[in-house]
């Protein structure tokens, strides 16, 4: 298990990357550290790994405190972004490395490295050199080296931000494979929120050098504590809604009174909220009713081949809506071509978020 | 197209014109010196190869050729191993810029240095009398120290150590510079693999820079072969030829004694040398290449 | 535009100060006289010589002038101190490209002559052959015929320093009476040697025998006491393995043995050396008299405070040879063979010889040297001169040497082996084999024995 606890890290300048920053981690999970530049994910990594000394706070590897270690003494396996790969030495040479630095012997140690390429499938490549492999094949080898020696945790760094789509997904699954396989803890870097729900048991996704919010995929998608976490999670994405709560049930869009479906868990009569729905919780009739009072205008339709997506306006607030009915493309396509208007239905599900703390105040 | 090639030449005209004055015409007029029995009289009569039998009848040339070689190899290899300390030093363990600027400071004064200002620098700690720096510096620690003729005595030591104290800088900066841009990720992987400081020293910044490191290996050796000054300047060859490399016995049969054409000749084979070395390096490298390939 | 009429009035204006010097710079015919302007050269620091000739211009002038001949003489002159070697290559580079001096130093006659730079001055000086001192023209003669002129007669000399003798406890009758001895053949060259170590040992120098830095003419005296011979009646070098083998032996004990020589003053300078013979660190000195100017000055004396402490004496009779002797060994000067006047030239050198021979005095009285004309040795410069005054009587042993082929060469080689024999890195009969070789190799025409 490990344990991070405020851990608090200032670079020159006083720059806070990190601050009481709490974190704890189950053996055999897959966690992604998740989050846009700057929030201080490569930073945590990076102290976990033993390469950054905290300012503050310290890890614990199943109890035992080892902030001060060196790397070799944490029992990690690393990939990079940039494979960081030893240039002259063989495929082969460079998996061994970690066992030839433990002092495992040679016969020993090329064994075991060649049943970790065959496991990942490079067996072919051992006598090549770095320069000759592409990039998808280098990653693969850093796995390999990471991987040999049996760690108990394994850091990834953004290992997949430079590989192209296809190969993207290609190792997205090598990696998860290895994770089961292995059962090896993963702590896995990235600001592709799609990658990390993709591959992580449970998400931390970090925002200026602080947890938003820590859970599974699901519940950062269906559930998401604040406005960054919901504008992070989820392609397309959420859309959000300007109101102010008339009473305890009730909201006005920017004069349209709705009513509240979901229940809060405070007081915001007369406060400035904001609404998030997801795309696809809303429908829209072309004429207005009690079930779609809202009016939206819209700007442009795509045909995305399992159903339609809607780009339009309410108010100031720009939303894209799906829409399953194939069949009304051109009517639609005509209305955006003259900012026709269409009318929405909020739906039954959606996120109440305050001003401007951000909170979402609903009782799931 | 052929205009662009006219004005082409057109602009490089001048600088060809001043190589071939400066750098051409001198070099075959040396071929052609060396084929004569130029001396004080300057008066040009030729003699065909009767300066290179003299070079190969000359016992000392065997002695010349000795000191050359080794002096050329000895001072090469300790400059590239000082270098690649200093470098690895100043980069890479010592993580503060300010101390790091500071010493590759100090080793560039002696390359910035006028050679002759070096040169009588080296002379005077070195005098042979009591009250020479060296010297009294000892006798501080050592009383009864017979003061010692440094100059004299371990003059192959004394010309070494003072061509690589002035060749230090040179290297030391282009490692430096080149273990700067190693990417930082391969020593963090070295460090995760739990790689120690040495290992990672041999693994990843000697492999990273052994274009540089063959780079000054060929550019001491061509300098250490053709540049003679601070022999000249603090041993002059002597004593009795312990110090005498090629380079500088043309100079002294030329300038000294007054035999231009044997002068010359002696030039030209090293020039011969110099260039088979050349050669030899850009087949290795071709070569190499084509391997890699 | 305006600004570039300004820059071009500007530079015309500061043009014109160097074409206006650059015009008086022509040969000008002034009041029906023709003005003869010759190029006078000269290297180091006895400008006394060119003065010399300068000066005695004006009287020649003057004897034109009463003749009716319509010529002046004038100068231009260009006195360097540079290399010797150097000034010397540069003399016959400037004849290459036809703008040679007209007159000129030189260090090494042998080569100009070989090169055919010189003019001959033989119907000149046989017609004045008696205003000079003997055989001040060996040196320069080849096959009868003389190129070059004698301005002095220096000659190379022991120096030793009377303090020495004092302190080790002789009394002034001995000390008066050692350059008698040495000159009546009774004081030996060993008795010398043997001397400069008893001054050393009992405390009255620190060393007792040096000599100059670099490689030259001085050391051939020394052979040439040890019964060694450099060369034969013909001029042609001669090696003499025996006669070397000596003169390396003793060069070896004097640093090793006795001690009387420190082993590294090769290493040592021009300055240091000067200040030790000056000061009396070291005892004894051998080499040409015009140095002691420079040793005076090195140790702040005056000349006459160095000619009180400092006597001057003959190389010694030896074992092997017979008669003590001085060198003489005149700096030359010449005539460029390519001059456009040769006549006045000439006239230039009959003048010195002649009528000029107190400028000659004055260049003699100032290096402290004999002169090589007669006239000049009565002058009363040279007399009041109180080093001169001292050593008048060695110009009746003076030997003069013959242009020897090959002796640069030569004196090099020996003085790579005299600096290695004094640290004590090589043997005698290593040094004589080695130069041997050398010699065999660089030297045509060597007679071995």
């Amino acid at each position: 298990m490990i344990e991070i606890r405020n851990l608090k890290k200032v670079f020159d300048h006083n720059v806070v990357a990190l601050e009481k920053f709490n974190l704890t981690i189950e053996d055999g999970q897959f966690i992604a550290l998740l989050g846009p530049s700057g929030c201080g994910k490569s930073t945590t990594l990076n102290c976990l790994a033993g390469l950054l000394d905290p300012t503050e706070g310290t890890v614990l590897f199943d109890g035992k405190d080892v902030t001060r270690a060196v790397p070799k003494d944490r029992n990690i396996g690393m990939v990079f972004q940039s494979y960081a790969l030893y240039p002259h030495l063989s495929v082969l040479d460079n998996i061994a490395f970690p066992l030839k630095q433990k002092g495992v012997a040679k016969e020993e140690r090329y064994r075991k490295a060649k049943k970790v390429a065959d496991t990942l499938q490079i067996k072919h490549l051992l006598e090549r050199k770095p320069a000759q492999l592409s990039g998808g094949q280098q990653q693969r080898v850093a796995l390999c080296r990471a991987i040999v020696k049996e760690p108990k945790i394994l850091l990834l760094d953004e290992p997949m931000s430079n590989l192209d789509a296809r190969l993207k997904i290609e190792i997205r699954e090598v990696i998860k494979s290895i994770q089961q396989d292995l059962g090896v803890t993963a702590i896995l870097v990235t600001h592709d929120q799609e990658e990390a729900m993709a591959l992580a048991d449970k998400i931390a996704i970090l925002d200026g050098g602080s947890i938003q919010q820590y859970n599974t995929p699901d519940m950062l998608y269906e559930c998401p504590k604040n406005l960054f976490v919901a504008n992070f999670m989820g392609n397309p994405p959420m859309n959000f809604f300007k109101a102010v709560m008339t009473d305890k049930t009730h909201f006005s869009i920017g004069g349209t009174t709705l009513a509240c479906k979901m229940e809060l868990d405070t007081n915001l009569v007369g406060q400035e909220i904001k609404l998030g729905i997801r795309s696809h919780l809303m429908t829209f009739a072309f004429k207005k009713d009690a079930e779609h009072p809202l009016c939206l205008r819209v700007r442009i339709v795509e045909n995305l081949g399992k159903e339609l997506l809607v780009y339009g306006s309410v108010g100031d607030d720009e939303v894209r809506i799906t829409y399953p009915d194939k069949s009304q493309y051109q009517v639609l396509k005509a209305l955006a071509k003259e900012k026709g208007q269409v009318y929405l239905d909020l739906g039954n599900r959606y996120n109440v978020f305050d001003i401007p703390g951000g909170r979402n105040c609903v009782v799931f | 197209m052929k205009g662009k090639d006219l004005q082409g030449y057109a602009f490089l005209s001048p600088f060809l014109i001043l190589v071939s004055i400066f750098y051409i015409a001198p070099a075959i007029l040396t071929i052609i010196m060396s084929f004569s029995s130029l001396d004080g009289a300057f008066l040009w009569e030729f003699v065909g190869f009767e300066n290179y039998g003299k070079i190969f009848r000359d016992p000392n040339t065997f002695l010349i050729l000795r000191n050359t070689i080794l002096y050329i190899v000895i001072s090469m290899a300790i400059i590239v191993l000082l270098d690649l300390f200093i470098a690895t030093l100043t980069t890479y363990f010592i993580k503060s810029d300010g101390w790091a600027s500071f010493f590759k400071s100090i080793i560039m004064i002696p390359m910035i240095t006028p050679s002759v200002v070096y040169s009588v620098l080296w002379i005077w700690y070195l005098d042979a009398s009591d009250s020479g720096f060296i010297n009294s510096f000892i006798r501080f620690f050592d009383t009864d120290f017979v003061s010692v003729n440094w100059i004299a005595k371990y003059p192959f030591q004394v010309i070494i150590i003072a061509q690589v104290v002035v060749s230090l800088a040179y290297g030391a900066i282009i490692f430096s510079s080149a273990i700067r841009s190693i990417p930082d990720n391969q020593f963090k992987a070295a460090h995760v693999d739990g790689a120690g400081e040495w290992e990672i020293v041999k693994t990843i910044i000697i492999p990273n820079i052994r274009p540089h490191i063959k780079f000054i290996i060929m550019w001491e050796t061509l300098g250490l072969m053709t540049n003679y000054l601070n022999i000249l300047l603090i041993t002059n060859g002597g004593p009795l030829n312990r110090t005498e490399v090629w380079a500088l016995s043309a100079y002294h049969k030329a300038f000294i004694d007054q035999q231009y054409g044997y002068g010359a000749a002696i030039s030209v084979l090293l020039i011969l040398v110099v260039f088979m070395i050349m050669l030899l390096w850009m087949f290795a490298s071709k070569s190499k290449k084509e391997g890699e390939e | 535009m305006k600004k570039t009429l300004v820059l071009l009035a500007l530079s015309l204006l500061m043009l014109y100060p160097v074409f206006a010097a650059g015009a008086n710079e022509k040969p000008q015919i002034v009041a029906e006289k023709q003005v003869v302007t010759l190029k006078i050269s000269h290297n180091m620091d006895f400008t006394t010589i060119p003065e010399a000739v300068v000066d005695a211009a004006e009287r020649v002038n003057a004897r034109y002038a009463k003749e009716g001949k319509n010529i002046r003489i004038a100068f231009e002159k260009d006195y360097q101190t540079i290399d010797w070697t150097e000034y010397q290559n540069n003399i016959v580079f400037a004849h290459k490209i036809d703008d040679a001096p007209d007159i000129f130093a030189m260090s090494d006659p042998a080569g100009l002559m070989k090169a055919g730079l010189l003019l001959d001055l033989t119907d000149m000086v046989k017609a004045n052959s008696s205003k000079f001192v003997n055989n001040v023209f060996t040196p320069v003669t080849e096959n009868g015929k003389i190129y070059a002129f004698p301005p002095d007669l220096p000659v190379r000399v022991i120096y030793y320093n009377r303090n020495g003798l004092k302190a080790i406890g002789w009394n002034d009758a001995d000390i008066k009476a050692l350059p008698g001895k040495i000159q009546s053949g009774v004081f030996k060259f060993e008795d010398f040697l043997a001397l400069c170590q008893e001054v050393v040992a009992k405390g009255g120098a620190k060393y007792g025998l040096t000599h100059r830095p670099g490689a030259g003419a001085d050391f051939l005296d020394i052979l040439n006491v040890l019964g060694g011979q450099y060369y034969d009646e013909k001029g042609t070098l001669v090696f003499d393995e025996k006669g070397l083998t000596r003169f390396f032996q003793m060069t070896y004990d004097n640093a090793n043995v006795t001690k009387i020589t420190p082993q590294n003053l090769n290493q040592m300078g021009w300055t240091t050396i000067n200040t030790m013979v000056g000061t009396g660190d070291s005892f004894a000195y051998y080499g040409p008299i015009y140095s002691c100017s420079y040793v005076a000055s090195a140790a702040k004396l005056t000349n006459e405070q160095f000619a009180a402490q400092e006597e001057f004496v003959l190389f010694p009779a030896s074992k092997y040879s017979a008669k003590p002797f001085v060198v003489a060994a005149p700096q030359y000067i010449g005539i460029s063979a390519k001059t456009k006047y040769p006549e006045i030239c000439l006239d230039l050198f009959a003048e010195l010889a002649n009528g000029s021979a107190d400028l000659l005095a004055r260049h003699a009285a100032k290096i402290n040297s004999l002169s090589s004309v007669v006239a000049a040795n009565d002058d009363p410069q040279i007399a009041a001169n109180p080093i001169i005054k001292d050593i008048a009587y060695l110009a009746d042993y003076a030997i003069t040497v013959p242009t020897i082929y090959g002796i640069a060469n030569y004196r090099s080689e020996l003085f790579k082996q005299i600096v290695a024999l004094e640290l004590g890195q090589t043997t005698p009969a290593k040094a004589v084999a080695d130069m041997k070789v050398q010699i065999q190799l660089n030297v045509k025409d060597v007679i071995y024995k």
